[in-house]
């Protein structure tokens, strides 16, 4: 009942505004009139439930105050800033009160009978209300059968005579005493409560017993014959004698918590004077049957032999925030039910072998914010049954002591190095301390039964050259936050650091400066499901960096720029949150991916934007555009077809041009083979016709060596069998003792053509300038051109021209040229063979019956 | 083949000049109307011959030319895609969007890499390939090559740029080493053309004495190095009309650049990773890479067309009986000389001083205090500098050839002192006309430098 109205409370609390009731109104069966100046209670209606006054200037209630509200179940009067009175069955308009609070209400006058009239009262806070003694003597709370619960905190009460009435209170359950100035309880001050089970009773922080010394015969044992669950008797200054007093006064009640914090006892660090507790402080308590004792925040320096011998029931011993820096053997004797034992924030530097003999049963130990630094090596093999063990923010620097438990807890040490031991744990935290290999990752990868490891805040950023590859079947989690593998991933080892992972499920690798990802480090992590890599450096992913069945990715807080959507496409959530994102056009299909997606995007779409071009910056990505970029995708094939047709061109004119220049007389060469073989034309004797040669070479006859070399062997049929034409020539076919004159007339008219090889001694000689006139003279009969004029070596035009005989053919006719490079020679030859050939078999086309009648005269 | 002897002597006693040319002067087109009408009886011989030598030596002009023309441009588009991408490149936001994983200054240390590690090992093959295709070929063949490297900047990958990159490393030495030869082979034509009648009388076998075409060549090296120093500020158009409208100024990019000049660490620390304002659009790019190509062609297709050969076939053939195995030594020959020997020092400084003029000077004091917006004006005034200078070559008509040189190198040091004591303001301009003056004189240096250098090596190997 209890339970469901605080909750009802807080939920009226926090949601109060967001239901929508607006202050000083009612709705819901809610009636909110907080801070609302008011001097007297409003007019509400009586479906209300929950009546809320607090923070008003009510100075009277009285029983006209309120009309009659019977679902009202909770008031709320509290906190009024004006001295409140209140009169007699004040509440009697409200019969179905649950709670009523007015606490921190300053009441002036408050009537005896004022509570009477609530039967259904469960909860009375009346905390700093100003009240003293006579509240608890004078019978107010009569009547109040279902009163549970009643918090008299931090009032002005200085005895608990409990008036008569409070025997009737059947259903109390927790009475709060805590924060008065209760100097000594006594066992005829609490008669009323006697034979009662109470799950509460506090009287923390009253200076009890500090302040006055007691006469502890007289005063007895202010619990006799109550069953209480917890007694609280925190903050009141008790040091070792007045604990011990008590614990042999209250001999017997049964009390299973006991609350002693912020106690005194100890002699605290650097003092003597004040005694740490002994063996006797509790032993009065061996029959109260204590489970839980607290006797947190004190002094205790040193932890005195058989200290807690006689509760041999306790489970749960806190000893934190004490100044603990010796356990003296056998300290713990007695404890053999102990489970949990708390040793945090001590002054603890180092642990001996003896220190925990005695706690057969222990399961957790917590030993965090002790500056432990060394631990002797058989220390917690006596603990049989420990399960946990928490050595967080000590200065341990090896952990070669550590016992193969379920659950380490080695954060914010002093680790750099792991000792390779053989070790057994589910889980291991060793966050916070300064490891930076990542060697140790592969040994702590390669624990038996390792479910989840945290190694967060390291410094891990260095790479042993080839550490065996690390398997674990049963790793689950593995937080890797706040290291350096970026470091360690840039020298380019250590890539297959989640090789041999493939049930795990979660991975962290936030903040770990990565600048990029090794290419598929990801790859053995077959049930990955979470992978966070918030808070680093990343400025693009790869579609084969992620593995398959991953659900959600965090990459928020890194430096993509223009992600590819392919990477997401198959995530069920991402978080894409500050990026800086690149709002041109290579982002337009992850925008447009972003704006069609099925997958959970975490967090405000504010919260994705864009950071360049300065126009964009801070403009989210879900407003942004992305018309106008489909060009983009062609003009990445425009780019590639002109790269390949360009290339394509410029080898096509640099081979052809290189090969025309250096290669030409090959191909021709080439050119003629294949036609040679292609349609079979041999070179065959021409036909005989009138003409006895085909040719007459007129050249000097310096020049027959080269002439020789040159053409006749090439040429002439008489040089080789080859050669097609049968040349007439000064030296071979003129007529020896002929005249000159006649023969040179003789070759001409019985050639078919003439071929003057013009060089410098052709212009010299004086013969070859008259075989020349005769030629061209014939050439004038015939009128056709029987003349082939070759000009060979270096002679320009002007040289020529010189020449009376040649100038006329050489303005007029044309002529050919001996190549000056040698691989055209072949071309050349061709060329004559042609030009000699030529105009014969026009004639035989052609339309010059007549010219041939006048060959036949002549 | 054509190492054989040649196969057929050459008939007659042709002369050393001669109608070599297959592009220069058709015969008989040039030949005046009445000349073509019956014969002429006042044919004047001494006449036409200067008419066809002057018509040789504008063929020989033209050449020198069409050749410095298109090295220029071939050296410009190569610098400025070079200067361009690397200015990209570097920015980092250009290089995630456009090329998240691909590693793209890996790529460009590859590439520089390749560029400028290849040309050690031209010494072994420059001689046979210009041997083998001969100067003018060996020309066409290394400005293709340089038009395949802009080519590929088309397509950026790893398999595109980095094969292009140690081609055109392999190209460098042997186009500037054809370049420079096929300028001296100019020269010595131009001196054949104009002392035609003394070669005709001392006989047409007769070798021209050694040096005498130096005056000619050194007013073709002035012409070739006006042009080569044009093609700095040719480099500088990419940026100038398209790069520049992209970028940050100076007090975006020079934000936390706190000392230039001498007082700097390194070239340029602290420089904004990120000098793009907004980034060029694929469009964009592609006009100014098709207009780079466009150029780079122009410039093989002025090579192929415009340059006639350097020698005849027939005289080709010396160089040719040159035996493949001494071939290889030919590189080495001279370091026989030791007048050459003492170039050496110069050769290495003349490469060190372009290389500072573009990084030390350029980056170090220009960038630092102007921005990286007024780079392009800070080498175009380099450029110009030196192109203007490299007429001051031609001192060396009067003066002994070694006066440019060593004035050369006297400016220079006298400007490394005067930036020794120097530290320009970043982020601001007041300076600007000392930079531009200094970047300027540097240029002049430079140009001194160059023009001396080379006189001096093709006088010493001839």
């Amino acid at each position: 009942m209890r339970d469901h109205l605080e909750l009802l409370l807080g939920v009226v609390l926090v949601t109060g505004p967001a239901l929508g009731i607006s202050p000083c109104s009612f709705d819901h069966g809610v009636a909110l009139y907080r801070f609302c100046n008011l001097t007297q209670v409003p007019h509400i209606p009586p479906t209300m439930k929950i009546l809320l006054l607090s923070f008003n200037s009510i100075r009277t209630i009285t029983p006209t105050s309120f009309p009659f509200l019977e679902q009202l179940q909770l008031l709320e009067l509290g906190t009024q800033f004006t001295p409140l009175t209140i009169e007699k069955e004040a509440f009697r308009n409200l019969p179905n009160l649950s709670i009523l609070d007015l606490g921190r209400s300053q009441i002036s006058f408050l009537h005896p009978d004022a509570f009477q009239g609530l039967p259904h009262l469960v909860e009375l806070r009346l905390f700093y209300c100003g009240l003293s003694d006579t509240v608890l003597k004078g019978g107010y709370f009569r009547n109040l059968d279902s009163l549970a619960h009643l918090d008299l905190s931090k009032n002005q009460i200085g005895s608990l005579h409990l008036h008569p009435s409070f025997r009737e209170l059947n259903a109390l359950k927790s009475i709060d005493f805590s924060l008065n100035q209760v100097a000594s309880v006594c066992e005829r001050e609490l008669k009323p409560l006697q034979g009662k089970v109470l799950s509460f009773f506090s009287l923390a922080s009253n200076n009890l017993y500090s302040r006055i010394s007691v006469d502890w015969s007289k005063c007895m044992n202010p619990f006799k014959n109550m069953v209480l669950d917890t007694l609280d008797v925190s903050d009141n200054g008790w040091a070792v004698d007045t604990m011990r007093n008590f614990s042999n006064a209250i001999n017997g009640s049964e009390i299973f918590s006991l609350v002693l914090s912020h106690h005194i006892m100890g002699s605290g660090f650097g003092f003597h004077n004040l005694k740490d507790p002994d063996q006797s402080t509790f032993a009065g308590l061996a029959r109260s049957s204590l489970i839980k004792l607290d006797l947190s925040h004190g002094f205790i320096f040193s932890l005195n032999v058989r200290l807690f011998e006689t509760l041999t029931e306790l489970k749960v011993l806190n000893l934190a925030h004490n100044k603990i820096n010796k356990i003296v053997e056998g300290a713990f004797y007695g404890l053999d039910r102990l489970q949990v034992l708390n040793l945090s924030h001590n002054l603890l530097g180092e642990l001996y072998n003896s220190n925990f003999n005695g706690l057969p049963r222990v399961a957790y130990v917590d030993l965090r914010k002790n500056h432990i630094g060394i631990i002797q090596d058989q220390t917690f093999k006596s603990l049989g049954s420990l399960k946990t063990l928490d050595l967080r923010d000590n200065a341990l620097e090896t952990i070669h002591i550590i016992p193969s438990i379920p659950t380490i807890y080695l954060g914010g040490n002093k680790l750099v190095k792991l000792s390779h031991i053989s070790l057994v744990a589910d889980i291991i935290h060793l966050a916070e301390n300064r490891l930076e290999n990542l060697a140790d990752l592969y040994f702590l990868l390669q624990v038996p039964h390792l479910q989840i490891l945290i190694l967060n805040q390291n410094r891990l950023s260095s790479c042993s050259p080839s550490p065996a590859p690390a398997e674990s079947l049963s790793l689950e989690q593995l937080f890797l936050g706040e290291n350096m593998l970026q470091l360690a991933w840039e020298t380019g080892f250590c890539w297959d650091v989640f090789k041999g992972l493939p049930h795990l499920q979660f991975l962290y690798l936030n903040n770990n400066h990565l600048s990029f990802l090794p290419p598929g480090v990801f790859s053995g992590l077959a049930a990955l499901r979470e992978l966070y890599l918030n808070f680093n450096r990343l400025t693009s992913l790869s579609p084969g960096d992620l593995p398959a069945q991953l659900e959600f990715l965090d990459v928020s807080w890194n430096q993509l720029l223009a992600p590819d959507p392919a990477v997401f496409a198959s995530l069920r959530a991402v978080d894409l949150r500050h990026n800086q994102f690149i709002c041109a056009c290579e982002l337009s299909a992850f925008i447009s991916w972003l704006n069609h997606t099925n997958a959970t995007l975490r967090g405000a779409p504010a919260d994705r934007y864009c950071m360049f071009p300065e126009a964009f910056a801070g403009v989210p990505l879900d407003s942004i555009s992305t018309d106008g970029c489909d060009e983009e995708k062609a003009f990445q094939a425009l780019k590639w077809s002109l790269f390949i047709s360009v290339t394509v061109m410029l080898t096509l004119v640099l081979v052809t041009s290189l090969g025309a220049a250096k290669f030409r007389g090959v191909c021709f060469m080439c050119y003629k083979r294949a036609q040679r073989l292609l349609f079979g034309v041999s070179p065959q004797r021409l036909e005989l016709d009138r003409y006895k040669y085909d040719a007459y070479l007129c050249f000097s006859s310096k020049d027959f060596e080269w002439v020789q070399s040159a053409l006749l062997v090439r040429l002439d049929t008489q040089y080789s069998d080859q050669n097609r034409f049968s040349l007439c020539f000064e030296e071979r076919d003129f007529v020896p003792g002929e005249n000159h004159v006649v023969n040179i007339q003789d070759a001409v008219w019985s050639s078919r053509k003439i071929v003057c090889l013009v060089s410098r001694h052709f212009l010299r000689d004086g013969w070859c300038l008259e075989a020349f006139s005769y030629a061209q003279s014939r050439c004038l009969a015939d009128l056709r051109s029987a003349l082939i004029v070759v000009v060979v070596g270096s002679l320009s035009q002007y040289q020529l021209m010189k020449h009376r005989p040649l100038q006329g053919f050489i303005q007029k006719q044309q002529y050919l040229r001996w190549p000056e490079d040698m691989q055209d020679v072949e071309w050349f030859l061709n060329k004559l063979s042609r030009e000699i050939l030529k105009k014969e078999k026009k004639q035989k086309r052609g339309s010059s019956i007549p010219l041939q009648t006048v060959a036949t005269i002549s | 083949m054509e190492a054989e002897p040649p196969l057929y002597p050459v008939v007659g006693a042709p002369g050393p000049q001669g109608a070599e040319d297959p592009l220069g002067v058709p015969d008989g087109l040039e030949a005046p109307l009445d000349e073509l009408v019956g014969a002429y009886p006042n044919y004047n011989e001494e006449e036409e011959e200067r008419r066809y030598y002057r018509r040789k030596r504008l063929g020989v002009l033209k050449n020198v030319l069409a050749a410095s023309a298109g090295g220029a441009l071939t050296y410009g588009v190569y610098l400025g895609l070079l200067q361009m991408q690397l200015i990209l490149h570097y920015d980092e936001t250009y290089r995630e969007v456009k090329y998240g994983n691909m590693g793209l200054p890996d790529i460009d240390s590859k590439m520089l890499m390749g560029i400028n590690m290849t040309p050690i090992a031209a010494l072994l093959y420059t001689p046979v390939l210009i041997r083998f295709f001969g100067t003018k070929w060996m020309m066409f063949l290394a400005v293709g090559i340089y038009a395949l490297f802009v080519s590929t900047n088309y397509w950026e990958r790893y398999y595109t740029l980095v094969p292009a990159a140690v081609t055109l490393g392999m190209a460098i030495v042997p186009l500037w080493a054809s370049m420079g030869n096929y300028i001296t082979r100019m020269a010595q034509k131009y001196y054949e053309y104009v002392h035609y009648k003394e070669q005709e009388e001392q006989g047409p076998r007769q070798r021209p004495p050694r040096g005498s075409h130096a005056p000619y060549l050194l007013v073709f090296q002035a012409i070739f190095y006006s042009f080569f120093h044009l093609s700095f500020a040719c480099a500088q158009l990419p940026m100038i009309y398209f790069l520049n409208h992209y970028l940050y100024d100076l007090n975006h990019t020079l934000s936390s650049v706190k000392n230039c000049g001498t007082n700097s660490h390194g070239i340029l620390s602290g420089f904004n990773k990120t000098v793009l304002r907004m980034l060029p659009q694929s469009r964009n790019l592609i006009v100014v890479e098709s207009v780079l190509m466009a150029v780079a062609f122009l410039a093989m297709l002025l090579v192929l067309g415009l340059c006639g050969a350097a020698y005849r076939p027939t005289e080709e053939i010396d160089l040719r009986s040159v035996g493949w195995g001494n071939i290889f030594q030919l590189p080495f020959k001279h370091v026989r000389d030791f007048r050459l020997r003492h170039l050496v020092p110069f050769f290495i400084y003349s490469g060190f001083e372009v290389l500072f003029a573009c990084t030390g000077l350029a980056l170090g004091y220009g960038v630092c205090s102007m921005g990286l917006e007024n780079l392009a004006s800070l080498l175009v005034a380099y450029s110009l500098g030196a192109s203007a200078a490299s007429a001051l070559g031609l001192l060396g008509l009067w003066l002994p050839r070694s006066v440019p040189l060593v004035a050369g190198a006297g400016l220079h040091l006298l400007l490394t002192l005067g930036l020794f004591f120097w530290a320009p303001v970043p982020k601001s301009l007041q300076h600007s006309w000392i930079l531009y003056s200094a970047v300027a004189l540097w240029g002049v240096g430079s140009a001194l430098n160059k023009t001396g250098l080379s006189s001096e090596y093709r006088m010493g190997t001839g």
